[in-house]
């Protein structure tokens, strides 16, 4: 009979486990229940597909979420994973295994904060899954004091913690690692994050170690050097879909659109289902001016956006922008109006389909339309509060072609000044002002009201470190008040009374403006790392003064 | 049935992907097949019969056997496509042998075989986990077909390659197979095979490459057990 040395993972009790089954057959889906209540399991739930899956994981905790790669119609289980992901609906502790019939045939290389903790090949017995499952809780407990403290998004301490389970490693070295270079990629020591990523390739040449430190020398600036990453792991491993998306985004930042537009339509090809990359795509052609290809980039992001949340008025402007400029004024009219059905006339909707409008019709030489059109998108655009950048370029154009040069003037210059440090932002504007033939115009206006912007900043550093750290708060106060968009200068605003408070002790007025400052940088990007940094920041003083949120 | 059916109306889908997807398609119907025998086990009529019990037994192992075979064919036609790309990780190997010792030993219940894991503390290595067990599995089935009792799994450190073994207690390879350096085509490695399981576990060792060095497999007699001695060099 068969005899084996110890069980080395600790054993788990799965009957306090909820598990989730997903699974498109029915036949499986059973069978799989059978296999898990082998183990103890006894609160088991079970999807069909993934709209199923996500509905049961909004309404209850899961433990440990078996989910086979194909799901029939509707997404497969690497796009329910990344959704869950993104949308944050799985914390770090969950256990999320695929089930494939074969690791490689599935196997899309995609990032890896978006790999699941394991894969099951098909066919397993009920002792390998037990094997799996125990290894993966053990894991998890291993790394859990990591994940709590990331929960509180004390990235910090989480290193430090890293660093201390990394004296012992084990089995674990690897994922200690990983976990290490993604917080300081998160924290913004992008040296160090270099550093972490460098030990792992001498260990092992893996892409995404290979990933990280592209990424980290890419956030150094050192763009050279991380296109030469991107483009090895491109070659090396073609469905590593990620480091398409960066490898064009380096080539961008190097000043090459057309390599950027290369590497994209290259990988639209391979993935065309991909919305924000489609989106990319279509806004990189629309840059080197090769209208055809962003018309077939933008179609694609509605075509395959119409049933998802993530399409946007702004998708329907980017399509009609390309008609009128190819001069095709019918069908750019007629997108807008498809725009206002699909968002049932929201303010955001009639706003940028009346811009779009007023320069339509002014094109196809119907000035009346044109006049009626942009009056609307005027006093809309005074009313609408929330405005992404694409309609206030377009309504700057639309500003100039009707003739109404100071409007458009005082929005472009506000445009630039809530995104001075917005590349993209910027280049768009500079773009836009080249096509209507003002381009020394726009890049005059451009630098002059960037470095106001900077200008002001300097003079604040300049108080604090001369000591005035008071008068460097009020000066930045006044800015955040103004640039209320400007995520750059809000956080520095936060910045300085954080500074400023932690010599002179706590003031609730002050601490109240740093949190709306934090939360209004928060809506536009979460992810924004000196937004990460500084809340950090916020708890450690609130903590050190003993002031309870 | 699953995604992978190849649709009627993709009129232009070559033979390649429609063998592919069959393969596929026949790991599905095999792994519910294998959930069926599994289900069988537990039912109250054969738990306590050890003749049925037995010949689920068997008929689980021969399962087993072609899901393993199936695996290695997918995998030799996705190398010889040049689609196959490795997938390595960091991995316990004590637990990869752990996990194979528990897996066979739900398919021998009716073979007075023992097997099990000898040194294999705190090894850890880089690999693909599924070609590695793949490679080891076929190497355990094939030491099942002719061990007199006893099967080891170990694992050790060797000129810097991570070096796995499985090794039994039979009369050993025939000498003309190790004269050949165990690549004899017509090598009875399989149970009653071709040479497929040999070829598959030297095609996915030398897939592993790190620092100039490639991994490789041994055939030998030089085991504690005096048997056959299988070895997977991984760099």
């Amino acid at each position: 009979m068969a005899v084996f040395s110890g069980q080395k993972n600790t054993p788990v009790d799965f009957k306090d486990k909820t598990f989730l089954v997903i699974d498109d057959i029915i036949g499986v889906r059973s069978s799989m229940r059978i296999t898990i209540s082998t183990l103890g399991g006894v609160k088991i739930d079970m999807a069909a597909n993934a709209a199923d899956a996500i509905n049961k994981i909004e309404h209850r905790t899961y433990d440990i979420i078996l989910c086979d790669y194909f799901l029939g119609e509707g997404k497969d289980g690497q796009q329910l994973l990344e959704e869950l992901k993104r949308r944050r609906m799985i914390k770090s502790a969950t256990i999320f295994m695929m089930v494939t019939a074969e690791r490689s045939y599935e196997k899309v290389v995609s990032a890896v904060e978006l790999a699941p903790d394991d894969y099951l090949i098909k066919p397993f017995s009920g002792e390998v899954l037990r094997l799996r499952l125990e290894r993966l809780v053990n894991k998890k407990t291993f790394l859990a004091p990591i994940f709590d403290l990331m929960e509180g998004q004390e990235f910090r301490k989480s290193v430090q913690v890293c660093d201390q389970r990394l004296q012992a490693p084990g089995p674990y070295l690897l994922d200690l690692l990983r976990l290490k270079g993604e917080l300081l990629l998160l924290v913004s020591d992008f040296a160090s994050a270099c550093e972490v990523y460098k030990h792992i390739l001498t260990l092992r040449e893996i892409p995404w170690a290979r990933m990280g430190l592209a990424k980290a020398q890419y956030f150094q600036e050192n763009f050279e050097a991380a296109a030469e990453g991107f483009q090895q792991i491109v070659a090396e491993h073609p469905n590593y879909m990620s480091a398409y998306d960066w490898l064009a985004k380096t080539h961008s930042a190097l000043g090459d659109e057309a390599a950027a537009q290369r590497v994209l339509m290259e990988v639209v090809a391979k993935s065309p289902r991909m919305l924000q990359r489609q989106k990319d795509l279509g806004e990189t052609a629309y840059h080197n001016e090769d209208l055809e290809t962003a018309q077939e980039a933008f179609e694609s992001v509605l075509e395959f956006g119409k049933f998802s949340s993530f399409a946007e008025p702004e998708d329907y402007a980017n399509l009609s922008r390309v008609f009128l400029d190819k001069g095709e004024y019918t069908q750019a009219l007629s997108v807008m109006g498809n725009a206002r059905k699909a968002f049932e006339n929201s303010d955001e909707v009639m706003l940028h389909a009346a811009v779009m409008d007023s320069m339509i019709h002014d094109k196809a030489g119907d000035k009346a339309a044109a006049e009626q059109a942009f009056s609307e998108a005027q006093k809309l655009f005074e009313t609408v509060a929330e405005k992404p950048e694409s309609i206030a370029l377009d309504m700057v154009r639309a500003c100039y072609q009707h003739g109404d040069k100071a409007m458009g003037e005082k929005i472009a210059q506000n445009l630039v000044k809530n995104n001075h440090d917005n590349a993209a932002v910027l280049k768009r504007t500079e773009q836009m002002f080249q096509r209507m033939g003002l381009h020394d115009q726009g890049k005059e206006l451009i630098h002059a009201s960037s470095r106001e912007v900077i200008a002001l900043n300097n003079r604040a550093v300049k108080l604090a470190q001369a000591g005035d750290l008071k008068g460097s708060v009020e000066l930045l106060m006044q800015a955040a008040e103004q640039l209320g968009n400007n995520n750059v200068v809000v956080l520095n605003a936060a910045h300085a009374i954080l500074t400023y408070l932690g010599q002179t002790g706590w003031d609730e007025e002050l601490a109240l403006a740093v949190r709306g400052y934090l939360d209004s940088v928060k809506q536009r990007d979460p992810e924004h790392k000196k937004y990460l940094m500084l809340s950090t920041v916020y708890k450690d003083l609130s903590a050190k003064f003993g002031v309870n949120k | 049935m699953k995604e992978s059916t190849i649709r009627g109306e993709d009129a232009d889908v070559d033979f390649a992907t429609i063998f592919a997807a069959n393969i596929h398609e026949i790991k599905n119907l095999l792994f519910l097949h294998f959930n069926a025998i599994e289900g069988a086990c537990n039912e109250s009529w054969a738990r306590d019969n050890p003749a049925a019990t037995a010949s689920l037994s068997r008929i689980k192992y021969g399962s087993a056997k072609i899901g393993q075979r199936l695996a290695h064919v997918l995998a030799l036609y996705r190398i010889a496509q040049g689609r196959y790309e490795l997938d390595v990780d960091y991995h316990d190997a004590c637990e990869v042998l752990r996990e194979i010792v528990v897996e066979t030993h739900s398919l021998i219940d009716d073979r007075s075989i023992g097997i099990s894991v000898g040194s294999c503390e705190d090894l850890y290595g880089f690999f693909d986990r599924e070609m590695v067990r793949g490679i080891l599995v076929n190497a355990v089935h094939n030491s099942l077909h002719y061990a007199k009792g006893k099967i080891l799994l170990s694992v050790a450190l060797e000129d810097g390659f991570l070096r796995f073994r499985v090794e039994d207690d039979s009369q050993g390879y025939p000498s003309e197979i190790l004269e050949n350096g165990g690549r004899s085509a017509k090598l009875d490695l399989c149970g009653g095979g071709t040479g497929l399981g040999l070829y598959f576990s030297e095609t996915v060792a030398a897939l592993h490459r790190n620092q100039g060095k490639v991994g490789f497999t041994r055939l030998s007699n030089d085991g504690s057990m005096h048997g056959a001695v299988f070895s997977l060099y991984l760099p």
